[in-house]
Formats: structure tokens, C-alpha cells, sequence
């Protein structure tokens, strides 16, 4: 298994992750990069609920401009990890920093940095597209937010719905007003689970661009999703956790190096070799 | 930054919100029949609370009454806000932590807003929902009240105080349980909380009758003589003690002169201030409970949305799992639906099929008290009252119909089954069901009285029937407009202008009905008792058996109609609401 371990709490060292990528068939966005910061940094996180632990002393960290995605099976921790590195859950037990702030210490400048994107987001039902965004930039303190916004618009083909309702909006549209919220601020965090559901190919299409543009900006994204050839195509490593615990962080060269012996295989088949449920 | 004003953004996000809303209602009335709701709920609102204004008025005299407040007054006055005061508390219990809904929830969790600022503004939305009740409960005061305007302002100011102590006393009950939580899994909490219970009922009735029950005993024959004071009661030590802490509103309440109000009024104006402030600044992580709050409130709607006692009601338990449901209308494609509803009854529904069984039980008891008096009249009103109060009862109350089944619809409509038989198997459960209880009761009744008049065989007769005829014109007609409405949500009036007209066309089509079916049958009656030698007794019978034909009959045709509303039902237009 990979020892991502940064040497300094907030660099991670650029050499195996620049060789990792090289290796594997992702853009070698990084190559000659200086070292990037650390901007999320998640240490012996566990959470139980009742008696039942739902995520076991998990440990990662994800770079600037770096795009890591969260794999497991249905019930594996993924959304508790997430929900919990956003805030939304208490921490009960780890730490995590975002762009250097301590989430409990120092929480809303925690926030401030961080952008969350549920499976399936809840738009207000009576207010309308363009005061979502109106919101969001309240929310975040940012003031001159009208351009980026018709950019993110634009993007997500939602220029034509400025005025429509969140009520009135389907399930594609929603997520796409989710992405134009949470990206609004140029976060320097973004956590997305299942971030594709709902979206029709040109939506897909979107995404993923907007995805790959917002991690180019620098934006440390962590992508939680069951579409793994998502994740192969847009993910620089890969976190891959079974019943809580982490089983994998490293490369998709470095998970065939472990579990294929450096021979090909696709991310399904080794995720379905890992998480099989053993025999007797 | 820590403002009393809260956060910026969530008071933007307030005044989208409001404008968003009245943006709703002006959307909505596009349509000339949204219109006519309007008004219509506008018409029944403004006539309730005018009816409950003149009522007040007219009860006291006038609208300030010349009467001076006495002690008796000021004892109700503070036994309303401990009720009150209670009533709160208890509903806290049911919104532990801050209640957000789902679509604010996760948004407020992950953004840099603090929990204080979330506290405030979810204080300031609970107030703006009571500014409603402040106003109605404060012109109610000042009519009955010799203050007038000190009433008013005074009740206006108790009703934006008392759901900020709610909101605190959530957030502290959201507290404890999640400190409590780590612990209570090693106890036995639902014994620890039934004893609990018992010890603190047991504990206030001693303690308010000083260790003997003789108070209730006098307290419930002054009452029927008409003597019991409210004064008397809330001297007693222990009530006294109770009630201390509300003699500051009481005392504004029915302050007279300004000379009185003024003091008490400013200390309930700080003590609001210093109230709001405090609870939002109660250093509790409350995130865990809300959202299993919000959780819950949105199942609550869900619920609510689906009727008042359909079997979305009940959770689903290991036991009622268990249960074999037998296919007792047949294995074809009508059986299986039939089965599928009953199945959804018996194992979805145990709290519904309890209070009807105690219904039954209770209504059954008054037919054997009634039929034991031993004269023929009394035997029969004795099967025939409760057996219409039973059907009415449990047709209006148990919803197994198309209300818990909206959600299905897409997939109802490609099952293999005419549209008729369709929405007859839908029903079907649901009328047996009520017939099963209702006959079952008349049957054990005559049982136990050991005899039958023989007018019951008639009322044996018509009781399915009738059910039918409710079940089908109720679901006929709601499919014709399939609106759910939850309290708390949008169009509160349009709503009330709806239900109003439904409930009137259902009215008017159950008239036309008893017209169809019973005067062709009074007709027949007439003519043989008339015309013929028969007695009134023996043409009751052929007039009879032609009401029950006719009465077949249009079962026939509304289990048509309904087939007929069921094609007509649009998954894409009219999806729930």
C-alpha cells in the first residue's frame, strides 16, 4: 500500500505522484510542477453510529489541483467521510484541515475554502436560478460575482433557466445549479458525491470538463462515485475503502503494481477483486 | 462575526425566500380555477376568524368589556401560558437541535455560517410564523380583557417569547440526548423512561393535592356544580410555585392603566432580547440531531401528505413482516392488486388498525348499553346507531385507498386490468375491511344482548353498500383532483377554497345518489301502501329491495366513473403533491 504521507504537513513531495501519472493512461497534468500544498489533509478519521463503525482510522491527503477519487462499494463510509470532512457531521474522531485551517478549530475559515456537492441536491423550491447564485455568493462573501456566474451558466447550459424556479428544475438541471453554486467561489476544496447522477451525456460532458478546468484553477477535488470509469479517466489517485477502512491510496498504476502485479486491468475488475466477499 | 442581526446571508436568503413565495402564489394564479380557490379559502378563513372575534366580542359585551380584571383572570391568564408554555416544550421534543429543512440543512452545515447565526435566523423564522397567532390571540385578548390595548400587546409579546424558550429547550434536548446517547446504549431506556414517566405523574398529582386525591374529586364537583375557581387552584402552594414564573406576562397581560403595564412590559421586552440572544448562544454542536430531525419532519410530511391514517402511517416491524397475507379476492391479475393493498394494510398499519379496533370496541359497548334497555326501538337504535356511526367513522378515518398510492401511479397504470376493476381492487380491501369491523361489532353485540331486531337484516344489507358507495365517490373524486396538501406547506388558503369545493361536490353527489336510489323506492312504497291492501310493514320490503337494487346500480356506475378518473389520470400532470 502507498504511503501518501506528506513530509511537511502541508507539501506533498511531486516525484511519485508526477511518476504515478506518467505511468498510468491519465494527462500528465503535473509533470513539472514545483511541489504542490497540501489543501485537504484528513488524518485517523473514524466515526461509529450507535454501535456500528462506519469509517475506521482513515487517512489521505489531496493536493492542490489534484483529483482523488473516493471508491467503495454501497455502505462503505464514502458519503460519512465526506459529509463529515464537510462539516455537515460532527468530527468525532481524526482531524482534518482544509487549505491549512483546521475544521474544528477554526471552522468557518475552514468552510470558506470548501465546496460540497450532495448525490442529489435540493434546490430552494421558490427561488429562482439566478438568486441561487445570488445566495451562494452572499454565503461566501463574494462580491463581484455576476461574470463568473454567467460563465458557470454557460458552461452548464443553464444561461436560458436564469429565471426559472428550483421547484421547476429536473434532476439534471438541479445538479447542475448545484455545480454553478459550489463553484462560485473558487474553492479551494471541492467534495463531490455522485456528482454525474441525473446528468444526460452533454451534461456529463460538462461536468467532467468543468471538473478537469476547476482542478487546473487548483482546486483540490475529491470525487466520490460507483462510475469507475469516471474515476479512471478523471482521477490522478484513487482512495478506495471497504466496510470503513481504507484498502487502497495510490495511482492506478501503483493498484495494478499491488493487486495485478503491474499487468493491465481495468479499475473494475481489480475494485471487484479487492471488495469480493470472501468465501465460508 | 457575532451580530444580533445574524447572518447577511441567511437574511438575504429570508427575503428570497418571502418574495420567492408570493412569486409562487402569483405564478400559481394564471389559471381562473386558482383563482376561485383563492377566494373561496380566503372567503372560509376570513369567516372563521371573524366568527371567532364577534364570538369574543359578543361573550364580553363589547370590545374593551367594563369589567375589571379580577384575580380569576389573572389566575387563567397564567394557567394558559403554563398549558402553552407546556404544549411548546412537549413539540420541542419532536424538533430536538435546530429544525432545517432538507433543502437548507446540508447548504447551512457545509457554509461558513456559524452555528449561532443559524440558531437566530431559525429564531426569527419561528417568530414570523407566530406573528399570526400573536395578532389573532391578541385582538382575542383585548376584546375579553378590561387592559384592551395592554392585552393585546402583551399577549402579541408572549406568543414571539414562548418559541424561543421551545428553541432552547430543543437545543438543550438535543444536547443531553447526544451526551445521554453514549451511555444509554448500555441501559434499558425504555423501561427507565415508562418508569420515568409513571413517577412523574404519580409525583405531580401528589404533590399538587398535598398527598390526597380528594382535590380531584372536589375539583370535578365544583366543576359540574359549576363552582370550581381557578383562583382557589392556583394558590395552592405547589401551583403557586408553578405558576411564579410566568407573573410578569400575567401581569402585563391584565395590566389596566399604563402606569401598570409599562414596568412588566419592559421586562418582558429584555427578557425577549436577552432570551434570543441566549439561546442562540447556548455552545451546543447540534448538527447530529438535527439532521435527524429534519429526517424525521420530512417522513412527518410525507405521512401527512398521504392521509391521516393510511398505512404510510406505521413502520414496517419485524412482526408485521412476518405475517402471511392470504390472497382471499382471487390469484388473478384483480386478486394480486387486491392482495398487494391488503398485504400494505395489514403489515403497514398497526397503529390505524389499533385505534379503529378501540373505536369499534367503544362503539360496540354504547349499542349493548343502548340495546339492554330491553324495548324494541331501543334494540334497534341500539345495531342501527352504531353501526352508522362505525361506518362513518372508520370510512372517513382509515385512507387504504389511491391517497397512500400516488407515488405508484406510473406503475398502477401498466398493470393488466381494466381501469374500472383496476380502482374497484384498490377499494376493495379497504371496504371489506370496514364491513368485516362493522358487522363483526353487530354481530357481538347481538350476541351478547342474545337477540336481533329484525330490522338489523337491513341494516346487514345496506352497510356494505354504503361503504361502497363513500369508498369509490371519496377516491372517484380525488383522483378527478389529486391535490395532497401537508400543513405548513404553500397555498394554505388555494387549499382551503379546494377542499371546500371537493368536499361540496361530494356532498352533492352522494345527495343525487340517495335521490337516484331512494325515491323510486319511497315511490313504490307509496303506491302499494296506497293502491294495494299491503301494510306499511310488508311494503317496506319490496320498497326496500328496489332502494338496494338501485343503490347496486349506481355502485356500478361510480366504480366505473372511477375507472374512468383513473384513465383520465395523468402521471405527468398531475404527479404528487
Amino acid at each position: 500500500m502507498a504511503d501518501d504521507r506528506p513530509e511537511s504537513p502541508h507539501e506533498v513531495p511531486a516525484s511519485p505522484l508526477s511518476e504515478a501519472i506518467s505511468a498510468a493512461p491519465l494527462e500528465p497534468r503535473v509533470d513539472d510542477a514545483p511541489p504542490r500544498r497540501v489543501a485537504l489533509s484528513v488524518e485517523g478519521f473514524s466515526k461509529t453510529y450507535d454501535e456500528h463503525a462506519a469509517v475506521r482510522d482513515l487517512t489521505f491527503h489531496v493536493a492542490e489541483g489534484e483529483i482523488l477519487g473516493l471508491v467503495g462499494a454501497n455502505g462503505a463510509g464514502k458519503t460519512t467521510t465526506l459529509r463529515s470532512v464537510a462539516g455537515i457531521l460532527p468530527l468525532q474522531y481524526g482531524s482534518v484541515s482544509i487549505c491549512g485551517h483546521d475544521l474544528v478549530k477554526s471552522e468557518l475559515q475552514a468552510k470558506k475554502c470548501l465546496a460540497w456537492i450532495p448525490d442529489d441536491p435540493q434546490p430552494f423550491e421558490s427561488l429562482t436560478v439566478d438568486e441561487h447564485l445570488r445566495f451562494a455568493a452572499a454565503m461566501y462573501g463574494v462580491t463581484d460575482w455576476r461574470a463568473r456566474a454567467d460563465q458557470l451558466l454557460a458552461t452548464f447550459e443553464l444561461t436560458d433557466k436564469r429565471t426559472a424556479l428550483g421547484g421547476e428544475l429536473s434532476r439534471g438541471m438541479r445538479q447542475k445549479l448545484a455545480f454553478c453554486c459550489a463553484w462560485l467561489h473558487k474553492p479551494g476544496v471541492v467534495l463531490m458525491d455522485e456528482p454525474l447522477s441525473g446528468l444526460d451525456p452533454r451534461g456529463i460532458r460538462s461536468a467532467k470538463d468543468a471538473i478537469e478546468s476547476l482542478a487546473r484553477e487548483g482546486s483540490a477535488v475529491v470525487l466520490s462515485s460507483h462510475l469507475l470509469e469516471l474515476i479512471e479517466e478523471l482521477a490522478d489517485r484513487l482512495l478506495i475503502v471497504h466496510k470503513g477502512q481504507k484498502v487502497f491510496l495510490g495511482t492506478l498504476a501503483e493498484l495494478r503494481a499491488t493487486f495485478r502485479g503491474g499487468h493491465d486491468g481495468s479499475l473494475e475488475e481489480i475494485f471487484l477483486a479487492i471488495t469480493e466477499p470472501k468465501a465460508g | 462575526m457575532e451580530s444580533f442581526l445574524g447572518n447577511p446571508a441567511l437574511r438575504l436568503l429570508m427575503r428570497l425566500k418571502f418574495v420567492g413565495g408570493l412569486r409562487r402564489q402569483a405564478r400559481r394564479l394564471k389559471e381562473p380555477k386558482h383563482w376561485i380557490f383563492l377566494i373561496l379559502g380566503v372567503l372560509v378563513a376570513f369567516s372563521w376568524i371573524a366568527s371567532v372575534l364577534m364570538g369574543s366580542v359578543l361573550r364580553s359585551g363589547g370590545l374593551a368589556p367594563a369589567v375589571s380584571n379580577g384575580p380569576g383572570t389573572y389566575a387563567a391568564v397564567k394557567v394558559a401560558m403554563l398549558v402553552l408554555t407546556i404544549l411548546t416544550v412537549i413539540g420541542a421534543f419532536s424538533h430536538r437541535g435546530v429544525y432545517l429543512p432538507k433543502e437548507e440543512i446540508e447548504l447551512c452545515f457545509s457554509a461558513p455560517i456559524s452555528r449561532s447565526d443559524l440558531v437566530r435566523y431559525r429564531l426569527v423564522v419561528n417568530l414570523l410564523k407566530s406573528l399570526f397567532a400573536g395578532l389573532l390571540f391578541g385582538v382575542g385578548a383585548a376584546t375579553r380583557l378590561s387592559g384592551g390595548i395592554y392585552a393585546f400587546v402583551g399577549v402579541f409579546v408572549t406568543f414571539l417569547t414562548i418559541p424561543i424558550l421551545g428553541q432552547a429547550f430543543a437545543l438543550m434536548l438535543g444536547d443531553t440526548e447526544n451526551k445521554l446517547a453514549r451511555v444509554s446504549r448500555k441501559l434499558p431506556l425504555g423501561v427507565v423512561t415508562r418508569v420515568l414517566v409513571i413517577v412523574v405523574i404519580v409525583g405531580g398529582v401528589l404533590l399538587v393535592s398535598g398527598q390526597d386525591f380528594s382535590f380531584l374529586e372536589k375539583m370535578l364537583g365544583d366543576s359540574a356544580r359549576g363552582g370550581f375557581s381557578l383562583e382557589e387552584f392556583a394558590r395552592r402552594p405547589v401551583v403557586s410555585a408553578v405558576l411564579a414564573p410566568f407573573t410578569p406576562w400575567a401581569r402585563m397581560i391584565t395590566a389596566e392603566t399604563a402606569a401598570d403595564f409599562v414596568p412588566w412590559f419592559l421586562f418582558a421586552l429584555g427578557f425577549w432580547f436577552l432570551a434570543f440572544e441566549g439561546t442562540a448562544r447556548i455552545p451546543v454542536d447540534y448538527r447530529e440531531t438535527s439532521l435527524s430531525t429534519s429526517a424525521d419532519v420530512a417522513k412527518r410530511l410525507n405521512r401527512m401528505r398521504r392521509g391521516a391514517f393510511g398505512p404510510g402511517q406505521g413502520n414496517l416491524t419485524k412482526t408485521t413482516l412476518g405475517w402471511d397475507v392470504p390472497w382471499i379476492f382471487g390469484r388473478g391479475a384483480f386478486g394480486a392488486v387486491a392482495w398487494h393493498k391488503t398485504t400494505s394494510i395489514v403489515r403497514n398499519s398497526r397503529g390505524p388498525m389499533i385505534l379503529s379496533a378501540i373505536v369499534i370496541l367503544f362503539i360496540t359497548l354504547l349499542g349493548t348499553a343502548i340495546s339492554r334497555r330491553g324495548e324494541d326501538a331501543q334494540l334497534f337504535m341500539g345495531t342501527a346507531l352504531p353501526a352508522a356511526m362505525g361506518t362513518l367513522y372508520l370510512c372517513a378515518g382509515l385512507r387504504f385507498d389511491f391517497r397512500s398510492d400516488l407515488e405508484l401511479m406510473d406503475r398502477l397504470k401498466t398493470w393488466p386490468l381494466r381501469p374500472s376493476l383496476l380502482f374497484l381492487a384498490m377499494i376493495l380491501p379497504e371496504i371489506v375491511l370496514v364491513c368485516i369491523l362493522v358487522l363483526g361489532s353487530m354481530l357481538a353485540q347481538a350476541a351478547w344482548v342474545g337477540r336481533i331486531h329484525p330490522g338489523a337484516v337491513a341494516v346487514f344489507a345496506i352497510q356494505p353498500l354504503f361503504t361502497l358507495t363513500w369508498v369509490a365517490l371519496d377516491n372517484a373524486v380525488f383522483l378527478f383532483s389529486p391535490v395532497r396538501y401537508a400543513p405548513g406547506e404553500d397555498g394554505a388558503l388555494q387549499n382551503m377554497g379546494r377542499a371546500m369545493l371537493l368536499m361540496l361536490l361530494r356532498v352533492a353527489l352522494m345527495s343525487a345518489i340517495a335521490l337516484f336510489a331512494f325515491a323510486p323506492a319511497w315511490l313504490v312504497y307509496y303506491l302499494l301502501t296506497d293502491m294495494t291492501e299491503m301494510t306499511p310493514g310488508q311494503a317496506l320490503w319490496p320498497a326496500g329491495a328496489l332502494a338496494w337494487v338501485l343503490c347496486a346500480a349506481a355502485d356500478v356506475g361510480l366504480v366505473v366513473a372511477g375507472g374512468w378518473m383513473l384513465r383520465r389520470f395523468d402521471v405527468a400532470r398531475d404527479k404528487p403533491v
